[in-house]
């Protein structure tokens, strides 16, 4: 680095005065100038479209998710139906035919289900911020 | 710092919403390890390299600095007296002249107020090469301006 240089430019960063030749007048009016911010202003619709554009990228994420989700649906549905085909599978309610005997025992079950649902809403109260 | 990395105005407005978005989504990665400001320059200054880079605009490091001082502080056709108003734009005009890590550096420092370390942080230049362009730049603007002021005289 050239000495006299790097002492005009560290004087003028430190607010420091400098002399009257040549060399330090240009300084001090690089150094008036390079501060300004350059003149460039956003459009008046700037937020408008930024917004636009993060919906649009979260509305293609959503979709993309959905596509993915009934792809897997689709699919295990497929697989199921050709492993039943291959293994010969014969629907049959298998264990759940054990409540065919117990009609009332099956109404207390949905009854004393809906009772819990409903004490837990009514009871337990929702936590205050 | 996209204003001073890139020419075209449409291009700086889309690089502005294009920076705006990747804040907007990644600012949950923010960690805290540096100043926002400093995070959001960053990711400004990539966003403004890679588009250099798609458009095959030079982005590399300062070469054959001697052909281009000798080019940039060439002699222009001065004809009339400028105001301090004046002679700062032209300044303003130059820096935009400037190889694009000289102009990202004096930007970052002088405009942005920001260190040599935060500068380091957000370009990946080492420091000590951050202070080189930071003097250079200067310099070659010092010449360009004595250089007018030189002619000034002789009108």
């Amino acid at each position: 680095m050239n000495t006299s240089d790097e002492e005009i430019q560290n004087k003028l960063e430190a607010n420091l005065p400098v002399g009257n030749d040549l060399d330090s007048i240009a300084y001090r009016k690089v150094f008036n100038a390079v501060s300004s911010a350059p003149t460039f202003q956003l459009s008046s619709q700037f937020a408008d479209k930024v917004i636009l554009k993060i919906e649009a990228k979260e509305s293609k994420a959503s979709s993309s998710e959905i596509y993915w989700l009934v792809a897997g649906v689709a699919v295990l549905f497929v697989a199921a139906i050709i492993s039943g085909l291959l293994i010969g599978f014969k629907p049959s309610f298998g264990a759940f035919t054990f409540w065919a005997s117990y009609p009332g025992l099956f109404a207390f079950a949905i009854g004393l289900f809906i009772l819990i649902q409903w004490a837990d809403k009514k009871i337990l109260k929702t936590p205050s911020l | 710092m996209i204003s001073r990395l890139v020419d075209h105005r449409e291009d700086r407005e889309e690089l502005c919403q294009d920076v705006f978005l990747r804040v907007y989504e990644k600012l949950g990665e923010f960690t805290f390890q540096s100043k926002l400001s400093t995070w959001i320059a960053t990711i400004a200054y990539r966003h403004g390299v890679n588009h250099l880079r798609k458009k095959k605009i030079e982005v590399s490091d300062v070469d054959e600095e001697k052909s281009f001082s000798t080019h940039f502080i060439s002699d222009e056709n001065i004809e009339e007296n400028y105001s301090d108003q004046e002679m700062n734009n032209l300044v303003l005009k130059w820096i935009d002249q400037l190889p694009i890590h000289y102009r990202t550096v004096l930007t970052l420092y002088h405009v942005d107020s920001m260190n040599y370390h935060e500068i380091e942080n957000i370009t990946g230049m080492p420091e000590g090469t951050v202070k080189n362009y930071l003097f250079r730049a200067r310099q070659l603007l010092k010449e360009k301006v004595k250089n007018y002021l030189g002619k000034e005289e002789m009108i």
